[in-house]
């Protein structure tokens, strides 16, 4: 494992890096914070949350898509009532703890590198919005990472419980795993036999104090998690969800069409591809081994996230912290690349900077609505041009002072504005007014007007005449299950066909305008409160404006909400 | 055909992934319990996810399944340390062939009887409804104990584990519940297989000397096991083809034919009924297969016969049925291989309990409690049989180190209950919920089997035991103890007796169980049934004879005369072969001791009569003595010396001719059944005539020249051989009848339910709806008559929703009394009678009824006023002949 080892920077940085690492922690979890409970669920957030309430209350439950959410949700809903914030709690709080992890890696690394990596996986945007998410999709990489983090440490217990933090996230652990495995092993097969026997015997797991440990700390917190601190004892089940949902998805038809994870990685990784590509190349010509293996495996990854796109959105977070690895030491070269001619270099990069701007305005105005299709117009004219001019300054310093000059000038600011568009996207991501993240990031419908049920009901409480405390809500379309967690305070909440016989409901959620069969009659209204894209019909041209313009053709679907008439109209039931 | 390439698959990982713990437990085994793997597999990562399901540890579904999966590799893996590792790759190295032979075998086996269910899929008749309602419910049941299917608000009353592990199999490959239950059977037969197959190898080369290779011809050898086990089959097809044909009949001057040979027989469907003159038995109806499941009869003293069940393996995969007998027998096996482990010093070592330190290793003590356990919570009634045999086997290891003293039967009794007691205990959550039907023992006194049942039965199977034993006795340098042995023999039936009698003499004593006894036994007004009983059994003591001899040679091995070199009561010097050889005696005498009990006591049941018991005890004593049997004849076959040009010759003849017969047998099967009056006429007027009576006159042939040349083993493997061959008719003619001939190759199909798609679509397109929605108590017709093996319950059994009451005779059973049932059969009928909805509404309250199904056996059964269910009720499901209304209490 020694050339795994990097070696240190002087005594001062490492003290300041620490510091800044922290300050940069907290910064991402404050951020992670913001409006956490108001961004709109989507309908497999709210069924996560649900289960996680079911399991708090003692109510019987069917195993957890991610035990670990459910785990560590239902005894915070326990402790402290449910709640959209308390239900987004824990992934924010995990996707935040990357920001620590290169505290652990600052002696390898360097400590530039270090605090670059640290913001990556602060505010890198797939992270930001994944663990904003009331799910387990964060849980794989955040586990992933501190498990290889404490791995690289000799920290047995962090390992065992890290290790289970990953191997409760759901399916995407074992993608992940399958994922690595062959990564690793096409590196061992592309080194000599001396170097893949010195990884094997470096291997801490040979000691048996360590496996002992890290094997007693892994079954300790599996059964923890998957119990619910044992609320939910019957959750242990949860041990092999993972395995179940990669399973059953085997045998049944991809219902998530090629286009989406094409346009995710588009919009959201291509940045740090672009980041990460050089790092990637240099670490194969040097042979560093850490570089290759994580090329590797992120080229894999990169792959798996298409063939096994069904399994949610977890590999884009792996992939994204593999990226950050690579790209943190392109960033590191380009700052620490000395430049001949400073303030030449300076220029280059407030004109490299200006032009990027420009480039930013023409590319969007080259994607306008307006336009059906991309013509060679004006705009397109404009953006060519921007670019042929930054390459035509990139080539003039080059040709008058030096490359690392125009490299210093020219690049510094590309990156820097991409890193900017990159970022900017996490930015967008707090305000719940916009669902662009979301509905790029959810897998299932988003309840776009969730707030506008709750207020609809807030009224007809204030008229006194309903009293969630002791309402019943059915609802009679089990597609419309989810809903249930809109209803957390009700007295009881049913999903069936039939409505009940001896008392007519409060509340009654249908999928049909058509008033259920009842004694009583109800008032209904429709509430538009799906958002999901159609991405089988939309086209490449909208695809591509919607990566500029940051939004998405998003398909409406209405559900009824039945208000019993009695309540009001304050008539007498 | 992926269904069947996913289960494959999975056997395939199930037994690769357990084979550590097998080859680690398994040491006094050559084959290291290779064939073991797979149940053995099955068995713990089954009883893992029951016992955590039932302790609520884990949710019965897909991902508390793969749970305890990922718990029996970490257990597996934890076995496979470095050392270990190494020492398994070797093993698999050398014993390539043996991973072959189990591996071609159980494909071939499995893809075999998958063929035979695809050409008879449904699931319909007998008990096959209820047993697809058990892994229909266990898939339902959120956690176990699972919902009973036909009692809902309860929990299963059924020794269910077979079902559990069904389920298991059923949910991980995803296969339709209705495909997955013929894949069952299917795959049952084909771990049977190599269980039997492993068995018979590890017998016959533990007795070679370790240094020397094992033999080629022991790999072929083994295949007797499973091939008497699965295949062989009773001698009532045999029977009832020269029956058919119109053997031993003689015609009168006016034309009847009549024949005393058939009469004396007198066996059901045959015996007095005319010869069709055709190899193809006819029968009216077309069932010719079930007979020889009704070999054995009981007679009451007035004569009337009483149904009793013999059934064999083969009858038992061709009916299908996964009754717990079946899906028991790998796991018995598995435990026979445990014996034969243990008395091969497998089991060798200390266990150091508080105070107490046990002569053997903790770990395969545990795997015995763990399989003994599974035994009983599969088919109770095998338990202690298997119990006494692995004590037996333990108890013969201390003879040999310490000698014989009456301590070893202590020890004996002592070993029973401690492998007894943790069995038990590990399988607690099932006692628990569970109620046996069983409700003592009763005297046989008038009810025996008579001497020709008795071999008609096992006559396949006693042939090669009898001379064996003889054999083994006439070999022997050393003489055995026969004097002992007869003395033993005759106390134990003198004391059977005096129990049998003593009892009945008891019972006719008490006014009224006087009276129901004597009713039982069919005694008349004034008549003694003790003498009239014992009277009866001595005209017919065939049978009696027959065990006598069994056990009197048996015993005869297993004893060693007064002033022997070496007597019994100092430590014995290990000798592999003399080790197998008392395994095998001890196989004998167990099954033996299982067909004598009935003789003279049977356990009450809801029948009264021997039925069950005969069922069970002879299904097991088939299991022990096919692997004696096949034993004797491969020892036949190796001691006669190297293969002669004629003792090839013949057999290949008779192969030929078999094989020749066959295919014209079941040619004119086809054009039989085609044009149902087919009469041949005569004997000796078919050339089928000439092709059957070559295959018996060469087997005379084959014997009567090995015994001339001096090579007397040989002659009697031919004897076995001819005896193997009248079982062989059975299977072969069978199987056609059942399957109907060549017409059902046409439309081959694994889906169980198909028929039900054809003949029912409605119905069907209401289960599959049902499916769908959330688990919920439903209500459908109940027959007048109970319903029992009818297409009543049909929505219940494929939907896996509880319905209030299913098939009424069964639900009894299971319960013991129709107390439970109480009035649901009066308020099913009012619920769908009636026109005033209070009432009716009353009847959905009062058992929390979510579903009721209305269809067409609804509208047969009551005057079905449907009106009220489509006013109060929402209509979840609606077709032309089924509907199914959704009802919510609100309470």
């Amino acid at each position: 494992m020694d050339d795994f080892l990097g070696e240190g920077k002087s005594k001062n940085w490492y003290a300041d890096a620490r510091l800044i690492i922290l300050a940069i922690f907290f910064a991402g979890l404050c951020l992670r914070l913001v409006n956490l409970g108001k961004i709109p669920f989507n309908t497999a957030e709210a069924q996560n949350a649900y289960a996680a309430f079911l399991v708090a209350n003692g109510l019987s439950t069917g195993t957890a898509v991610s035990p670990v959410y459910e785990g560590l949700s239902a005894p915070t809903f326990f402790v402290l009532g449910a709640a959209p914030f308390f239900a987004r709690f824990w992934p924010a709080l995990a996707g935040a703890s990357l920001a620590l992890v290169p505290l652990f890696w600052r002696r390898r690394v360097g400590a530039l590198q270090a605090v670059l990596l640290a913001t990556g996986l602060a505010f890198d945007p797939v992270l930001f919005t994944l663990s904003r998410q009331a799910g387990g999709a964060i849980f794989t990489a955040v586990g992933l990472i501190w498990a290889l983090s404490f791995f690289m440490e000799r920290k047995s217990i962090g390992l065992g419980i890290a290790l289970a933090v990953a191997w409760l996230s759901g399916s995407w652990f074992w993608i992940a795993v399958l994922t690595c495995g062959i990564g690793v092993g096409i590196y061992m097969l592309t080194q000599n036999k001396a170097a893949a026997n010195g990884l094997a015997n470096a291997c801490p797991f040979r000691t048996k104090t360590f496996r002992e440990a890290a094997g007693l700390s892994f079954i300790v917190s599996l059964i923890l998690l998957a119990s619910a601190f044992i609320l939910n004892p019957a959750g242990l089940s949860g041990i092999a969800s993972g395995l179940a949902g990669l399973w059953s998805s085997s045998q049944e038809v991809a219902t998530i069409a090629y286009i989406l994870p094409i346009y995710r990685v588009s919009a959201y990784s291509l940045p740090i591809i672009l980041f990460a590509f050089p790092a990637a190349l240099s670490a194969w010509k040097e042979k560093d081994g850490r570089g290759q293996i994580v090329s590797l495996v992120a080229g894999v990854m990169l792959l798996s996230i298409f063939l096994f796109r069904t399994q949610g959105t977890a590999g884009y977070a792996l992939l994204h912290c593999l990226l950050w690895f690579l790209a943190a030491r392109t960033l590191e070269n380009q700052i620490l690349l000395e430049a001949g001619q400073k303030d030449i270099a300076l220029g280059a990069f407030l004109l490299g900077m200006a032009i990027c701007a420009y480039l930013a305005v023409s590319a969007k105005s080259l994607v306008n609505p307006a336009q059906s299709a991309l013509t060679v117009g004006p705009s397109a004219i404009a953006f060519i041009l921007g670019l042929l001019l930054l390459v035509l300054i990139f080539i003039l310093i080059m040709l008058g002072w030096s490359l690392q000059t125009a490299r210093k000038g020219i690049l510094s600011a590309v990156l820097l504005s991409v890193l900017a568009f990159s970022f900017s996207l996490t930015f967008l991501a707090l305000k719940p007014a916009d669902p662009y993240p979301a509905l790029v990031w959810s897998d299932s419908s988003l309840q776009v007007n969730a707030r506008a049920q709750s207020l609809l009901l807030n009224e007809i409480e204030k008229l006194g005449k309903m009293e969630p405390q002791v309402s019943s809500v059915v609802i009679t379309d089990p597609r419309l299950a989810y809903l249930r967690w809109e209803f957390l305070e009700y007295r009881l909440v049913e999903v069936s066909s039939a409505l009940p016989e001896e008392r007519a409901p409060e509340i009654i959620i249908s999928s049909t305008p058509d008033q259920e069969k009842t004694a009583e009659s109800y008032r209904g209204t429709a509430i538009v409160n799906h958002g999901s894209v159609n991405w089988r019909e939309v086209s490449l041209l909208d695809l591509l404006r919607s990566a500029v313009s940051k939004s998405l053709p998003a398909e409406a679907n209405e559900y009824y909400l039945w208000i019993r008439q009695d309540l009001m109209t304050g008539a007498v039931p | 055909m992926i269904d069947f390439l996913k289960w494959f698959a999975l056997a395939l990982l199930i037994g690769w992934m357990n084979f550590p713990l097998t080859h680690r437990l398994f040491k006094a085994l050559p084959s290291r319990g290779f064939a073991l793997s797979r149940p053995l597999g099955l068995l713990l990562w089954g009883y893992l996810f029951w016992l955590l399901t039932s302790l609520k540890l884990l949710n019965n579904d897909l991902a508390g399944q793969l749970t305890a999966l990922l718990l029996l590799a970490a257990l597996n893996l934890a076995l496979l340390g470095r050392g270990a590792l190494k020492t398994l790759a070797a093993w698999v190295r050398e014993n390539r062939k043996l991973i072959l032979c189990v591996e071609l075998l159980f494909f071939f086996a499995f893809a075999l009887w998958a063929f035979v269910r695809a050409a008879n899929p449904a699931v319909l008749g007998t008990e096959k409804p209820m047993e697809m309602a058990f892994i229909n419910a266990i898939l339902r049941s959120p956690s176990f104990p699972p919902n009973d299917p036909w009692l809902s608000g309860y929990a299963i009353s059924y020794y269910y584990f077979g079902y559990v592990i069904a389920a298991m199999l059923i949910r991980i490959s995803g296969s339709a519940a209705a495909i997955g239950y013929n894949l069952v059977a299917a795959m049952w037969f084909a771990l049977t297989a190599i269980a039997a197959y492993g068995l018979l190898f590890d017998l016959l080369v533990a007795r070679q000397k370790e240094s020397v290779k094992k033999p080629a011809w022991i790999y072929t050898a083994s295949l007797l096991a499973p091939a008497l086990l699965l295949i062989v089959s009773n001698w009532h097809g045999f029977l009832d083809v020269m029956h058919a044909r119109g053997l031993f009949f003689s015609t009168a001057v006016d034309g009847t034919v009549s024949s005393t040979f058939w009469d004396w027989l007198n066996l059901k469907e045959i015996s007095g009924v005319n010869p069709d003159f055709s190899w193809f038995p006819l029968r009216w109806g077309g069932v010719q297969w079930w007979g020889a499941s009704r070999v054995v009869q009981d007679f009451q003293l007035n004569g009337n016969a009483l149904e009793v069940i013999d059934e064999f393996p083969y009858f038992s995969y061709l009916l299908s049925d996964i009754h717990p007998h079946v899906l028991g027998m790998p796991f018995v096996l598995a435990a026979i291989g445990q014996a034969l482990n243990a008395i091969l010093g497998g089991w060798d070592g200390k266990t150091r309990i508080r105070r107490w330190v046990l002569p053997w290793s903790l770990p395969e003590m545990l795997l015995a409690v763990l399989t003994l356990g599974g035994i009983a919570f599969l088919n109770t009634w095998d338990f202690p049989f298997y119990l006494a045999l692995i004590a037996a086997a333990l108890v013969y290891r201390r003879w040999l180190a310490l000698g014989w003293s009456g301590k070893r039967i202590g020890e004996f009794l002592l070993l029973c209950v401690a492998l007894a007691v943790p069995a038990v205990l590990a399988y607690l959550p099932f006692y628990l919920s569970f109620s046996s039907q069983a409700g003592g023992i009763l005297p046989s006194l008038a009810f025996f089997t008579q001497g020709k049942y008795f071999w008609i039965m096992f006559g396949p199977l006693l042939v090669p035991i009898l001379l064996g034993l003889v054999w083994q006795l006439l070999r022997n340098k050393e003489k055995h103890g026969l004097r002992t042995a007869f003395w033993i023999t005759s106390a134990l039936f003198a004391a059977l007796f005096a129990f049998s009698w003593g009892i009945s003499f008891v019972a006719t004593r008490l006014p009224e169980l006087g009276q129901l006894f004597l009713s039982l036994q069919g005694a008349a007004e004034g008549q003694n049934p003790l003498t009239a009983a014992l009277a009866a059994r001595l005209k017919s003591p065939g049978t009696g004879i027959t065990l006598f001899l069994l056990l009197f040679l048996g015993l005869s091995a297993l004893i060693k005369p007064k002033g022997s070199p070496q007597p019994e009561d100092r430590p014995q010097p290990e000798q592999p072969a003399r080790t197998v050889d008392v395994f095998v005696i001890l196989l004998v005498l167990l099954g033996g001791l299982l067909t004598l009990a009935p003789e003279f006591v049977y356990l009450r049941d809801q029948f009264g009569t021997r039925m069950n018991t005969i069922f069970k005890f002879y299904f097991q004593a088939w299991i022990l003595w096919s692997a004696a049997g096949a034993y004797f004849t491969a020892r036949f076959f190796e001691a006669r010396g190297s293969a002669k040009v004629w003792s090839r010759l013949i057999p290949a003849l008779m192969l030929l001719l078999g094989a020749a017969a066959t295919f014209l047998g079941l040619y004119r099967a086809d054009a039989i059944f085609a044009r149902y009056n087919q009469n041949l006429g005569a004997f000796g007027t078919a050339p089928l005539d000439y092709i059957i009576a070559g295959i018996f006159g060469l087997s005379i042939l084959w014997a009567l020249v090995e015994f001339i040349t001096r090579r007397r083993a040989g002659a009697l493997a031919a004897l076995c051989v001819c005896a193997f061959a009248a079982g062989l008719v059975y299977p072969v003619v069978s199987t056609w009848n059942k399957l109907g001939g060549s017409a059902s190759l046409e439309q081959l199909t694994l889906d169980g339910s198909q028929y039900y798609r054809d003949y029912w679509p409605d119905q069907m397109r209401a289960v599959d709806w049902l499916k769908q929605q959330p688990l919920g108590v439903m209500v459908e017709a109940v027959s007048d008559t109970g319903g029992s093996y009818t297409t009543y319950a049909s929505v219940s059994t494929f939907s896996g929703m509880p319905t209030v009451l299913g098939w009424i005779g069964h639900v009894a059973q299971w319960r013991g009394g129709y107390q439970e049932m109480g009035s649901r059969q009066d308020d099913i009928r009012v619920l769908y009678s009636t026109n005033n909805w209070d009432e009716a509404r009353a009847v959905l309250d009062k058992y929390n009824i979510a579903y009721v199904y209305v269809g067409e056996l609804e509208a047969r059964t009551y005057s079905l006023d449907e009106s009220k269910f489509g006013e109060h009720l929402s209509l979840g499901f609606e077709s032309a002949n089924a509907r199914v209304y959704v009802y919510s209490p609100g309470k």
